[in-house]
């Protein structure tokens, strides 16, 4: 039996995340992936200038991971609606419908429920994105998943970028759907946010914004060579823009939050 | 040398503690509260609740204005009209909103800093509960149980879903309950583990007469053979008359009323007595003016006095006189209706 409430309380979160069609969700992911102009991209880019056959195996290992991973960044806008109905879900609807009050009248702290519905919300969307990812990095050219295997350092970095994207989803859809309180304003206003930066940031060319700035991320993250000082700010500003967002969420829930 | 001593604290009119010292040459080797089932605080709160000049504003409405209380152990009832400020006083004992002003403690601990401790000795049941309708009652109950740290989760959840008549419906999906089946599980969740106190906010809602027979009767016995405190705010007053010791009524945010049921019945019910005399249009005439109301009702009078005392001297005077030939003069008793009632005419304007 758990004794900590915090794990009692993440473990009834995570089991309520599971009626949802996993399989089928994943399934539809991997459809809508698949019909994306990603596959080979990057092919080209490495040269086998390396005689050697640790190099010759690194390159392949890494121009896998590196295709996984920029599938990864391409399945975001999916994963913002998945997230946002999760989100809305955890927070908003049982915010609305009194449910959270019930939660609440038991002996567990605010703190353990916020972190429990966050992590849960975080855990569900970085495992999914983790699936696409994967998926695509070792089937994307079949023969190179040996040397992937091999390279285990480019998975860790892999699960790193989606770590990251997944993050960011999460702290923007959880924190908008605290403070809406409403699940129909938070699954709607949640997802537009999302749209709407990546609007903003494609005409503006602002590589500091999402999605652009997971390209950048993944560029940071999986260089074949030491990485450009010039991408650090780009690089941070989304992580600390989800650090900010998850902090002020947490704080506003297990401090302001009134339950009528 | 080593000296023993054993002190007995009254801290505050609510509180009291004995210390033990144990002193051994220079220094105090330790001091403890023996005798404490209060998680090592070693406080003794004689009050369940304690409420002092409590104050709750949203935005420039007063919920609650300057509210003070305190609860004993039994059964207190929580009357007052819709909007008397019962539901938000619930939400600041149980930490869900912030008071703006004042304090309110439970077991003597502050219910919004030491909340978790006494959650683990509280059962609540909200009005209109909801409840995950993708799992099914037993599921619920132990997460529930796993909460509270409850040693053995499948019995405890078999004894509550026994006593709460959930038997049949334990295994089905709470998304399927009826309204009737939902305030039983409410009342289930607010009664695993045997809590010291149950605040129950309009448990009888959504049941059929059998069934708010069953749950005033189960109040009742958990009362007396599990002395199990309770708060119990509701609507329906003959229901607080069966089960209650005491009562609170609110009314704007304010206490207008506090204490025992016979306290209030002879502060606020006036005296009512049912009068057979040989002439009761004679009777009704020689007291016209000196009662609340007189009414004629078959072969009795039903009379309705501010004053009992006086009451019985007039009567008396008339039968001396030989008005009239008393036959039979009976005291009906108050109903909390009645209190109620009275209570809120005479409320401050």
């Amino acid at each position: 039996m758990i004794r900590n409430r915090f794990l009692v309380d993440l473990a009834w979160e995570l089991n309520n995340m599971f009626r949802f069609p996993f399989p089928e969700i994943l399934l539809a992911l991997f459809t809508y992936m698949v019909f994306l102009p990603h596959a080979g991209m990057f092919s080209s880019t490495f040269g086998l200038e390396y005689l050697s056959w640790e190099s010759i195996t690194y390159d392949l290992a890494f121009r896998s991971a590196r295709n996984g991973a920029f599938y990864s960044v391409s399945a975001y806008f999916p994963l913002a609606i998945l997230a946002s109905i999760f989100a809305t879900l955890s927070f908003a609807y049982e915010i609305e419908n009194g449910l959270l009050k019930v939660y609440l009248s038991h002996p567990t702290s605010r703190r353990a429920i916020f972190l429990s519905k966050f992590l849960s919300c975080f855990l569900i969307v970085f495992t999914t994105l983790s699936c696409v990812l994967l998926f695509f990095a070792f089937l994307d050219i079949p023969e190179n998943a040996f040397y992937l295997i091999l390279n285990s350092h480019l998975i860790l970095r892999m699960l790193l970028v989606s770590a990251l994207e997944s993050f960011f989803i999460t702290s923007l859809t959880v924190c908008f759907s605290i403070f809406s309180r409403k699940a129909s304003i938070s699954l709607v206003g949640s997802f537009a946010t999302i749209y709407i930066i990546q609007l903003l940031g494609e005409s503006a060319n602002l590589t500091f914004l999402p999605p652009s700035s997971f390209y950048v991320q993944v560029e940071f993250l999986l260089a074949r060579t030491t990485p450009k000082l010039s991408l650090v700010p780009d690089f941070l500003v989304t992580t600390l823009v989800s650090a900010a967002l998850a902090i002020i969420a947490y704080v506003y829930f297990s401090r302001r939050l009134e339950l009528a | 040398m080593v000296i023993n001593l054993s002190v007995s604290v009254k801290a505050h009119s609510s509180i009291s503690f004995i210390i033990e010292f144990s002193y051994s040459t220079d220094k105090i080797k330790y001091i403890k509260c023996p005798n404490t089932n209060l998680g090592g605080t070693g406080v003794y709160p004689s009050s369940v609740i304690i409420v002092d000049e409590l104050t709750k504003r949203y935005g420039r409405v007063e919920a609650l204005r300057k509210v003070s209380f305190e609860v004993g152990g039994g059964v207190t009832g929580l009357i007052g009209p819709n909007g008397a400020g019962k539901s938000t006083l619930i939400k600041i004992l149980l930490g869900l909103i912030a008071a703006s002003q004042g304090e309110t403690k439970i077991f003597g601990l502050d219910s919004h800093k030491d909340r978790d401790k006494i959650l683990e000795r509280v059962g609540v049941l909200h009005e209109k509960p909801r409840f995950p309708s993708w799992v099914t009652a037993r599921e619920y109950l132990e997460h529930v149980a796993q909460l509270k740290r409850l040693p053995n989760i499948a019995e405890e959840v078999d004894r509550v879903s026994e006593m709460c008549s959930l038997g049949g419906f334990i295994d089905r999906k709470t998304g399927t309950f009826s309204a009737g089946m939902v305030q039983r599980l409410g009342l289930a969740d607010a009664l695993i583990g045997k809590p010291e106190l149950v605040i129950l906010d309009e448990p009888t809602a959504n049941l059929d007469p059998l069934g708010r027979f069953d749950v005033l009767t189960k109040i009742k016995r958990l009362k007396d053979e599990e002395n199990m405190n309770f708060l119990f705010s509701t609507h329906i007053l003959s229901e607080l008359e069966r089960v209650c010791d005491n009562i609170i009524i609110l009314n704007e945010g304010s206490v207008l009323a506090q204490g025992s049921f016979s306290e209030l019945t002879s502060k606020y019910a006036s005296s009512k007595y049912r009068v057979k005399v040989d002439d009761p249009v004679k009777f009704v005439q020689n007291l016209s003016g000196k009662a609340a109301s007189l009414q004629v009702v078959d072969d009795f009078v039903l009379a309705e006095v501010k004053d009992g005392k006086q009451f019985m001297d007039e009567v008396n005077d008339m039968v001396k006189r030989g008005i009239i030939v008393l036959e039979e003069l009976t005291p009906l008793s108050a109903t909390l209706e009645d209190i109620f009632i009275e209570t809120m005419r005479r409320k401050p304007s």
